[in-house]
């Protein structure tokens, strides 16, 4: 088949060929979950004494759970959510931690689905980074009630995301 | 075509693949692969019926490369619709 000039892509990384190929490179999209990520997504969810901790991989057009710790309901079944329901997908976009403190207040994610009829209140996430250097979605912790996060939270965030990274990047080397 | 209304979640269809595949493909090539996938599914290119649609991306989902990346996009969504149905007791 015939490939149509990239040049001319979308502006939304979110959709970047180049971002997908990466992701396909990397086998993200594939059904296997990582035991050892998800340990590391129940330690984070300990730490910040929230219920939820995930790695999420944004794909094209729904972000995947990649490895999750206190999902239920709909969203533990599917394992997924529509890319536009992602919080995560904001860091794809801005190659940088996306911190919503009291989603209700928040103007990028007040009308998502997520707060409106799943009840999410707090989210922090840190961009997971391949060695490429493409986002590939974040590492994030998640809850019910109106939180604030410290820098320090950010960086210890962001630590995670470095070792969903090299994780993610070990299992096809 | 269909809609969870509390959530604006459409079933994805037939069309959304092709346009997702139009992304990296022209609209001839997007759309052979969509019928070489639902011949190989035995499923019509038109179909509406969210278990074949449901098999055809779960075979695109297995391609190598961007395919499958987009094919795997096309079987969660799908995937989140069908959970999301269930959860609120509407029937598919």
């Amino acid at each position: 088949m015939k490939k149509q000039d990239h040049t001319i892509m979308s502006q939304d990384p979110v959709i970047d060929n180049d971002r997908i190929l990466e992701i396909a490179r990397l086998r993200l999209h594939e059904d296997a979950v990582d035991d050892i990520l998800n340990e590391y997504t129940k330690q984070a969810a300990e730490e910040f004494d929230l219920p939820i901790g995930l790695v999420s991989i944004v794909l094209d057009d729904v972000q995947k759970f990649a490895a999750a710790h206190g999902l239920g309901g709909w969203i533990g079944d599917t394992g997924s959510t529509p890319v536009e329901w992602a919080f995560c997908a904001n860091s794809v976009r801005t190659n940088s931690p996306f911190i919503v403190e009291n989603a209700p207040d928040h103007a990028l994610v007040r009308d998502n689905p997520l707060v409106t009829q799943d009840g999410i209140k707090c989210y922090a996430g840190a961009p997971i980074i391949s060695k490429n250097g493409y986002v590939l979605g974040n590492f994030c912790v998640i809850g019910s009630e109106e939180r604030s996060f410290s820098e320090e939270e950010v960086n210890r965030l962001k630590e995670y995301a470095k070792i969903a990274a090299k994780r993610l990047e070990t299992r096809v080397s | 075509m269909a809609t969870i209304k509390e959530y604006n979640l459409e079933q994805p269809y037939w069309q959304k693949a092709v346009d997702a595949y139009k992304r990296f493909l022209s609209e001839a090539d997007a759309l052979q692969l969509w019928q070489n996938a639902c011949e190989a599914c035995k499923v019509s290119p038109k179909t509406e019926d969210i278990d074949q649609l449901d098999e055809v991306f779960q075979y695109l989902s297995q391609k190598d490369g961007i395919v499958g990346v987009y094919g795997a996009s096309l079987k969660l969504r799908l995937r989140a619709y069908k959970n999301l149905l269930k959860a609120k007791g509407i029937a598919a």
